[in-house]
């Protein structure tokens, strides 16, 4: 399954990307560097407001710890100390999600991740590095990438692997979240097997970026 | 194109052992480990100088939000005042900046500029350290006099553009969509580095004093607006819609439709 990813979707927005893999759809907005409200200012860099709404509903607990895994992964990579005393917001708003069940975040963890790559792009954000993540499956021991829900609910254990990307390659693991019944074996293969399909991911960024790159100076003769 | 597309992660690959390194926008020295890395995605380029001693690197991308530097040209609207000073908003958003009254040409104690808020300044950022605030000043610190900077008059029209728009329009003295533009209409404008461009054809959108009182007296009597009057002013103000209309197109479009898309802008005048 490839990913389907628009940039420059909400005008006035500093940055948005909107990204489709499988029958996850999810779009992304930055807005910053802009004025923090006196309690969210720090002294020496900038802070980071992070917002997750559901498909459906309104956000529960599952959107607040996915809140809080994309804000422990984001503020490693964003560079905070360039931006000292601003706000960086990140809305993450996603349009469909499959599967009625709370259980699985899985794709929706992957998806939000990778769309808040593009979306940090297109504001112009300083980032370290550029980085990646897949949704993985097993299924007695059979490694599925970007699994649909049923395939999710039959298998055996799933996991989220973001890694970082330097020089086109899968360099640090920045994020690994992993359930269900699973091997120490297992779960060091399945990293292993991620590693490519991270460098897979990043082809397309890399691609897409050069479009966007072009696009946006289309006027130059 | 021969240009260097290069993302976050990416290694510059440069020689800097050696060799002057001036960092511009998108490069970051890691100070920890003091390590120069592209910091966002862009076009590279690097410059040296002929003897090879010296070199500049930088990343030329879009972006929308502003961030002060040093010696820009922008465009501000006056949104307040402490003490002795204007708040100036570059941005929707944005940390508002100060504009000192002491910072006009003339300007004392006792001689103080006198703007009102909702008015645009055109200024250069005089100072830009993040951690603290940022200031401007609409004064050219060579000659001492206005140099350009100062109040931009009501009758123009301001409209904002992407920024890497509007550092071509003020930086390439070559380029040519202000030409473009100049075949159609004459006009006055101010470039903001920060997204913001006013412009003025002619008299612009101004509208004379007694003519707006006349207008209010006539919708009272309900009654139809005198449209002859005004028919001069109605055709810069069109003009200068148009214009603005022209220049925000023209960040979408390829250079060889800009005579279709400049008749598509000025269709209605």
């Amino acid at each position: 399954m490839s990913h389907q990813v628009e940039t420059g979707v909400l005008s006035r927005s500093d940055g948005s990307a909107q990204l489709t893999i499988g029958s996850t759809k999810v779009i992304t907005s930055v807005n910053g560097p802009t004025e923090p409200k006196a309690r969210q200012e720090l002294p020496n860099l900038a802070s980071l407001e992070i917002v997750i709404r559901p498909a459906q509903g309104l956000p529960t607990t599952r959107e607040k710890l996915l809140e809080d895994k994309l804000r422990s992964l984001l503020q490693t990579i964003i560079i905070r100390y360039k931006y000292p005393r601003q706000l960086i917001q990140i809305v993450v708003q996603f349009l469909s999600s499959e599967g009625k069940s709370n259980v699985f975040t899985n794709n929706e963890l992957s998806a939000a991740i990778n769309c808040a790559f593009y979306a940090l792009i297109d504001a112009n954000i300083a980032l370290n590095y550029s980085f990646a993540a897949v949704s993985v499956s097993l299924n007695e021991g059979k490694y599925l990438k970007d699994p649909a829900w049923k395939q999710l609910s039959e298998s055996d254990s799933h996991h989220v692997i973001c890694f970082s990307i330097q020089d086109g390659k899968a360099e640090k693991l920045l994020l690994l979240e992993s359930q269900g019944d699973f091997s120490e074996e297992e779960v060091f293969d399945t990293i292993a097997k991620s590693v490519a399909e991270c460098e897979k991911v990043h082809q397309d960024q890399r691609k897409f970026i050069g479009e966007k790159i072009d696009r946006d100076f289309i006027w130059k003769a | 194109m021969s240009q260097r597309i290069i993302i976050p992660g990416d290694s510059l690959s440069i020689e800097t052992e050696g060799i002057k390194t001036s960092i511009g926008p998108g490069i970051y020295k890691n100070p920890k480990s003091q390590k120069v890395i592209p910091s966002s995605a862009g076009i590279l380029n690097v410059k040296v100088n002929k003897k090879n001693t010296n070199q500049v690197v930088y990343t030329d991308s879009n972006s929308k939000r502003y961030i002060p530097q040093a010696n820009d040209f922008v465009i501000g609207i006056v949104v307040g005042v402490i003490g002795e000073q204007y708040k100036i908003q570059l941005q929707e958003y944005s940390t508002n900046v100060l504009l000192s009254m002491m910072a006009f040409p003339n300007a004392t104690k006792k001689n103080r500029p006198n703007l009102k808020n909702g008015q645009a300044v055109y200024a250069r950022v005089s100072q830009a350290i993040p951690e603290i605030d940022i200031e401007i000043e609409c004064i050219d610190p060579v000659t001492g006099k206005d140099g350009g900077f100062g109040l931009l008059d009501e009758s123009g029209y301001i409209f904002d553009v992407n920024l890497n728009f509007a550092r071509e329009l003020l930086f390439n003295p070559s380029n040519i969509f202000l030409e473009t533009l100049a075949s159609r209409c004459q006009f006055e404008i101010a470039i903001g580095i920060n997204g913001k461009i006013w412009i003025k054809c002619g008299d612009g959108l101004k509208i004379d004093k007694d003519e707006t009182k006349d207008e209010k007296e006539d919708d009272d009597e309900d009654t139809p607006r005198k449209v002859d009057t005004s028919n001069s002013y109605l055709k810069d103000l069109k003009a200068t819609l148009a214009a603005a209309r022209f220049l925000t197109r023209c960040q979408f479009i390829r250079p060889e439709e800009l005579d279709n898309e400049l008749t598509e802008a000025f269709r209605a005048n």
